[in-house]
């Protein structure tokens, strides 16, 4: 079953190469064109483009040919550079998580990515093994996970397989997928996406023209306006909800014996694989569309790594009913259980809560007001929206500890309710501004690892006795230790 | 309100100061700052002088540089020594500081990876260090304690993490 000869990847990995080399050149290119484009194309530019292509056609096919790898002595060694030889050898029990993707490309040819990480800082995965048969893959991961068994001197080693059978697997409902869709908050990055895309492309677009030939539009009625706007806004939800559809279709969640997997996607298939003991905390988000339906989202936060899009969090389960996810927890992370008794805030942080965003609002308000006379006034209802933000943000914050597991809930726009084990707290903060004092009220912050760096998870305006609790509860400096 | 269980006995401040001369430190520091400052104004003197505009707004900017150097220079480095207390426990390390914000930090030893200790040319001068202790996310600074006792105390900590082992 070893691998005795170093292997090469794919021949794919040779258009791989290629595909991703020119699209490094292809701004600079891209640039170049537009710069030399007022004169005529000349034979120069023609014959330079070409050569530079077959250029890059013959590193990107050294490249593949260079490139190899083998799985031996515990290791997995990848050798490669046309110039100068690199060697980089993984020892397996270093390896944190393997990524199985599949690109548009490998997708046509039948064939995986594979991304190796170990804990190691750097934002591209340790060894990327561009393009493999899926058996390869498998086998590669067999591999690794034998060695790891292997190295753990085989406690319970022989009766893994019958076990894969009854894991606890979820796999997202249409419903839920179409829920998740049409409450994701990407409407609003797709709407400024778009912005930002108009005001780039200011100078190339003759807007004057446009606007000439829509000149009715500057005497047609505010109902018009309306409706374009309401159009636009339609469109930018349906091109959300797509994204979100391709992103989410065929979302698995199946719990291994001590990690997690997850995997997704229709043209970019993602494979996601998490170990538990990597998990640091779960986040339980809920943003105000979904609340109001019921549904709720689950974070993932681990250690290194670089998996997933999502930047340092992982998405475990897109959009669950509220009241699955206490069962959903129970199953597929036994070690943690949200509490939902959680001790709230005391009536004198109610204001506070309330004023921090109403005095932003004020600030739009009343130069609004002051300066674009008639339309300005329409501003005032600003005010009350603030206002039951505020309220919100007071009253879905809370804190409670049950037993070695750290409640904190808090809304910035979603509600959040995170839940942290003690030995995956890294440090804990209070904060007393001289006001706070006044009112003896504190803010409270911890601090876990997520991804590569720390995260921070805040709540602000507690009594000052709660805070002194978690502290208490938190130190490591009593006679007995929790849990 | 008070349904909630658990000790809510008010901890005791932190026991050690950082040494006094971080005073002249962080005043020698400002006064850096103030003098980039001062250029700032005289900058703005000439141009106003060359616009021939208003004496007032340098006579302005002179006073808010004042106010400003007088509260850089003398309050704030008071405020943040008077503020500033540290204390190692066997199994955790308790901070204190801040200027308008009083922040108090406890990192267990558990969580600790590792502490150096480092002291730019300021530091130096006044034979100080600053200690940093890394934990896996975070970075947590004490500045300025008499070099050995910085020494001193960043092989203490070093000790008591390395006694108590848990995962990540």
């Amino acid at each position: 079953m070893m691998m005795f000869e170093p292997k090469r990847i794919h021949p794919v990995g040779m258009i791989l190469n290629f595909v991703r080399m020119i699209k490094s050149y292809i701004v600079p290119a891209i640039i170049f064109f537009f710069v030399s484009s007022n004169e005529s194309f000349n034979l120069y530019l023609i014959v330079g483009g070409s050569l530079l292509i077959l250029l890059v056609m013959v590193i990107s096919i050294l490249e593949w040919w260079k490139f190899t790898y083998i799985i031996v002595d515990g290791e997995l060694r990848i050798e490669h550079g046309v110039f100068v030889k690199k060697k980089r050898y993984i020892p397996i029990e270093r390896i944190q998580t393997t990524n199985i993707t599949a690109g548009i490309i490998q997708q046509i040819f039948g064939l995986v990515k594979v991304q190796i990480e170990t804990a190691g800082s750097g934002i591209e995965a340790e060894g990327s093994l561009t393009a493999i048969k899926k058996q390869e893959a498998d086998r590669i991961q067999e591999e690794i996970s034998k060695y790891k068994q292997l190295s753990k001197s085989s406690i319970a080693g022989s009766e893994q397989e019958e076990v894969i059978l009854d894991l606890p697997n979820y796999k997202m409902t249409i419903k839920d997928l179409l829920v998740a869709a049409s409450t994701s908050s990407g409407i609003g990055v797709i709407i400024s996406a778009v912005a930002a895309f108009v005001s780039q492309f200011d100078e190339f677009i003759p807007y004057e023209k446009i606007i000439d030939r829509f000149e009715f539009l500057t005497n047609a009625s505010i109902t018009l306006y309306a409706i374009l706007i309401f159009i636009a806004f339609f469109i930018a939800w349906i091109l959300s909800i797509i994204g979100v559809l391709l992103k989410y279709a065929y979302f698995t969640v199946v719990k291994g014996e001590d990690e997690i997997q997850i995997s997704r996607g229709i043209f970019e298939k993602r494979q996601i694989t998490i170990p538990a003991k990597r998990i640091q905390a779960i986040q339980i988000v809920q943003n105000p569309l979904r609340q109001l339906l019921g549904y709720t989202t689950i974070y993932i936060e681990s250690a290194g790594g670089n998996s997933g899009d999502e930047g340092l969090s992982t998405i475990l389960f897109p959009v669950v009913p509220k009241k699955n996810v206490d069962q959903l927890l129970s199953e597929f992370l036994p070690d943690f259980k949200q509490n939902n008794d959680l001790y709230r805030l005391p009536k004198r942080s109610m204001l506070r809560y309330v004023i921090r965003k109403v005095i932003p609002a004020l600030i739009v308000i009343i130069p609004a007001a002051y300066f674009l006379q008639p339309w300005g006034y329409l501003s005032v209802i600003l005010l009350p929206i603030a206002a039951w933000w505020g309220y919100a943000t007071y009253k879905d914050a809370g804190w409670k500890y049950d037993g070695s597991q750290l409640n904190v809930a808090f809304r910035v726009i979603s509600k959040t309710h995170v839940l942290v084990n003690r030995n995956r707290l890294q440090s804990i903060k209070s904060k007393t501004t001289y006001f706070q004092k006044r009112v003896s009220l504190q803010t409270f912050e911890c601090t876990i690892k997520s991804g590569l760096l720390g995260r921070n998870f805040t709540v602000k305006d507690l009594e000052q006795q709660d805070v002194e609790r978690i502290i208490n509860w938190y130190s490591y400096e009593k006679n007995n230790r929790h849990s | 309100m008070n349904i909630v269980e658990g000790e809510s006995r008010l901890r005791k401040q932190p026991q050690n100061q950082i040494s006094l001369k971080a005073l002249t430190v962080w005043r020698i520091s400002a006064l850096i700052g103030t003098g980039v400052g001062l250029l700032i104004v005289i900058g703005l003197g000439i141009g106003a002088y060359f616009l021939e505009l208003s004496y007032w707004y340098i006579v302005g900017a002179a006073g808010i540089w004042v106010i400003y150097s007088i509260i850089s220079v003398f309050l704030v480095p008071k405020i943040r020594h008077r503020v500033w207390r540290y204390e190692v426990h066997e199994h955790e390390i308790e901070l204190q500081f801040g200027l308008f914000v009083i922040k108090r930090v406890l990192i267990p030893m558990v969580r600790v990876q590792h502490v150096d200790t480092h002291q730019g040319p300021l530091l130096r001068k006044y034979k100080l260090a600053s200690i940093e202790i890394s934990t896996a996310a975070t970075k947590h600074e004490i500045p300025a304690l008499d070099l050995e006792e910085a020494d001193q105390l960043r092989d203490h900590i070093s000790r008591l993490a390395r006694v108590t082992d848990d995962d990540v």
